[in-house]
């Protein structure tokens, strides 16, 4: 009786052994693939082009450019072609995923809904008239209040 | 500076180890243990702080008050023995908990350097790019290091879609703090140190393994965790915080083990900072640390007021909690999941009916080794508790495991049908056990895979080399020996 529980434990034991081994092999695996993977993000002036857009990843650059660190920022984007998430945002319903790497991005500008906000910055949606408007292109600029 | 970010983080936990085992850790513990508790406890240090500072309006970039405090206890650290003498802590008479194993301890030592080097080597060409650290973590990370403070436009922002704003500021704070000791806003830093967190439980798991159940379990623990499907990559190479609460409630769990099976108090200490740690990093970290602490309550330790014991411990946790709890509930700020809306006898009683459904959800997305696991786990328990001398160490995995998977089950349970106006309930729950399940049920996958090692382990007869005496002919060889602590046991 004693043998077989020591037979069955040692059996256990290397076949947890074997298995572990296998599964860490195939996990450095997978974190050299992942490195790999980040380190070949495409980049635009040598920052990660996060949104998949040079035009995007460059419009940043110049918010953070012309916006104070400490001023807040309310962000008004265009509605996703297709509803996948129903939460709004200041009252709008951006495509949420976007929306919150441009707020990454920004920070520590924050992004608010209040009239704190001092800038209104356009993505992907062209700015109305009045305020001063720091233009990017016809559909990005940040506009001061 | 990464390289300085570290140092000084493990530094400072190896002083608030020597406070808590009150002796030289490296001379006590070996260098396992010291390297791992060091990084975590270092770890909770800093995300603590960073948080007291934070909640008390006080400046959280890291030189005004976190940096001088860290460099401070890292340096206590390292003073002579008679200045901790002169502190007069309360005497601990009993011995610490060692059981040398010098090759065990060194196979487990290099795999986790093989790990290291697998996971840091380019690690400074890692970024924040992917959902939830950009969404929760690096957000408040950055906010912590650049703005300066808790900034309310940010940590209040639930109108601008700030996420998850009740969740704890540890892993925000490890990322303050590379940034804050690199100048600038440093994503490889922030992924160092995460990584290190990995490292430091390994090497926790494979000394107590190897303290618990011989030479064979360190080894087979390290490698049964780090082989866990998607830890090392990608959940483990992200700014997540899911990882990082697996480091501090495994390390938590085997250390309490440690408690049980020993008797050693200081074990007891450092499971009592580990579940201070467990707490801060995120929601179900309280739930895990109670799990631990309260299967401790049930099989506690055989010494006096061992219970007692494990009741300070779960104090100093819920202690340690409430100046972040008293800030939200101040503000407003509730649990996305467990909330007033969600805790009302009529949300209860609605998704009650979906329990069933819920369990079933944790078995199609059940992570880690999957049912293979589960089969091996519950072998090696089968086989444990034949043996009266395992019957503690088993009842407490048990326990744990399954405190933490019934606190999952209801936490799923609880949460469903937040958003029913918008989507049927069962939908709602797949899309959230898809989106999470992998992650949070990290802690209870990888308890079960440690059961093998650490029950069938210690029933493994131990090859050892015959003893040579100077004195005496050659020995007969004796290559099959019996492990120490199996003998008269059954």
């Amino acid at each position: 009786m004693r043998n077989a529980l020591r037979s069955g434990a040692a059996a256990l034991v290397l076949a947890a052994l074997i298995a572990g081994l296998v599964a860490s092999i195939h996990g450095a695996h997978n974190a050299r693939e992942e490195i790999a993977t980040q380190a070949a993000l495409p980049r635009v002036d040598g920052r990660v082009d996060i949104f998949h857009s040079a035009e995007q990843t460059r419009f940043v650059r110049f918010v953070v450019d012309h916006v104070p660190a400490h001023d807040r920022v309310r962000i008004v984007m265009p509605p996703p072609t297709r509803v996948t998430d129903q939460r709004t945002i200041c009252g709008r319903m951006p495509l949420v995923a976007r929306y919150w790497v441009l707020v990454y991005e920004l920070a520590p500008r924050a992004s608010v809904c209040d009239s704190s906000a001092r800038w209104v910055v356009y993505f992907g949606v062209p700015p109305p008239p009045g305020g001063t408007v720091y233009r990017f292109t016809s559909n990005y600029a940040v506009v001061r209040l | 500076m990464t390289i300085i970010a570290a140092v000084l983080m493990g530094l400072a936990g190896h002083c608030v180890l020597r406070l808590l085992v009150r002796r030289l850790p490296l001379r006590a513990y070996g260098v396992l243990a010291t390297a791992g508790l060091s990084v975590l406890l270092g770890a909770a240090v800093i995300g603590l702080l960073t948080t007291y500072v934070a909640v008390l309006e006080l400046p959280t970039r890291v030189w005004a008050i976190v940096g001088p405090i860290v460099i401070a206890l890292a340096v206590l650290g390292f003073l002579p023995s008679r200045v901790f003498a002169a502190m007069r802590l309360p005497p601990e008479d009993s011995q610490p908990a060692v059981r040398r194993m010098w090759a065990a301890d060194g196979v487990v030592g290099g795999v986790i350097v093989a790990l290291g080097a697998v996971l840091l080597t380019g690690s400074s060409k890692l970024v924040v790019f992917s959902n939830d650290e950009w969404a929760i973590w690096a957000m408040r990370g950055r906010t912590l290091s650049l703005a300066g403070h808790l900034d309310p436009a940010v940590f209040q922002g639930g109108a601008a879609q700030y996420q998850h704003l009740d969740y704890p500021l540890l892993v925000p704070s490890l990322i303050a703090w590379a940034d804050g000791i690199a100048g600038h806003p440093d994503d490889s830093g922030a992924h160092v140190l995460l990584i290190l967190l990995t490292l430091g439980m390994l090497a926790v798991v494979g000394w107590a393994a190897n303290c618990l159940a011989g030479p064979y379990a360190g080894v087979c623990s390290v490698l049964l965790i780090a082989g866990t499907p998607r830890l090392l990559a990608p959940y483990g190479l992200r700014v997540f915080a899911d990882v990082p609460l697996a480091a501090f409630a495994v390390a938590l769990l085997l250390v309490l083990a440690m408690w049980i099976v020993h008797g050693d108090s200081r074990m007891l200490a450092v499971a009592a900072a580990l579940a201070v740690g467990t707490a801060a990093v995120k929601d179900e970290g309280v739930v895990f640390a109670l799990a631990g602490l309260l299967a401790a309550l049930v099989v506690p330790a055989q010494v006096r007021h061992a219970r007692r014991q494990v009741l300070f411990a779960a104090g100093t946790m819920i202690a340690s909690m409430l100046p972040w709890l008293a800030w939200t509930r101040a503000h407003g700020i509730e649990s996305d999941l467990i909330n007033g809306q969600t805790l009302t006898p009529q949300h209860l009683r609605q998704v009650a009916g979906y329990s069933g459904l819920v369990v079933r959800l944790i078995v199609h997305y059940w992570p880690g080794y999957g049912w293979w696991g589960i089969a091996g786990a519950v072998f090696a328990v089968v086989l444990a508790v034949t043996v009266p001398r395992l019957r503690r160490l088993t009842a407490y995995l048990c326990l744990a495991w399954l405190i933490a998977v019934v606190g999952m089950w209801a936490q799923y349970v609880i949460s469903a049908g937040r958003y029913q106006s918008v989507v049927p309930i069962p939908v709602e729950l797949r899309g959230h056990f898809g989106s999470s399940a992998t992650r949070v049920l990290l802690v209870p996958s990888i308890v079960a895979s440690l059961a093998i090692p650490l029950l069938a382990g210690s029933l493994v007869p131990r090859l050892t080399r015959p003893v040579r005496h100077a004195s005496q002919h050659r020995q007969p060889r004796t290559p099959v020996r019996e492990h120490p602590a199996t003998a008269a046991t059954e």
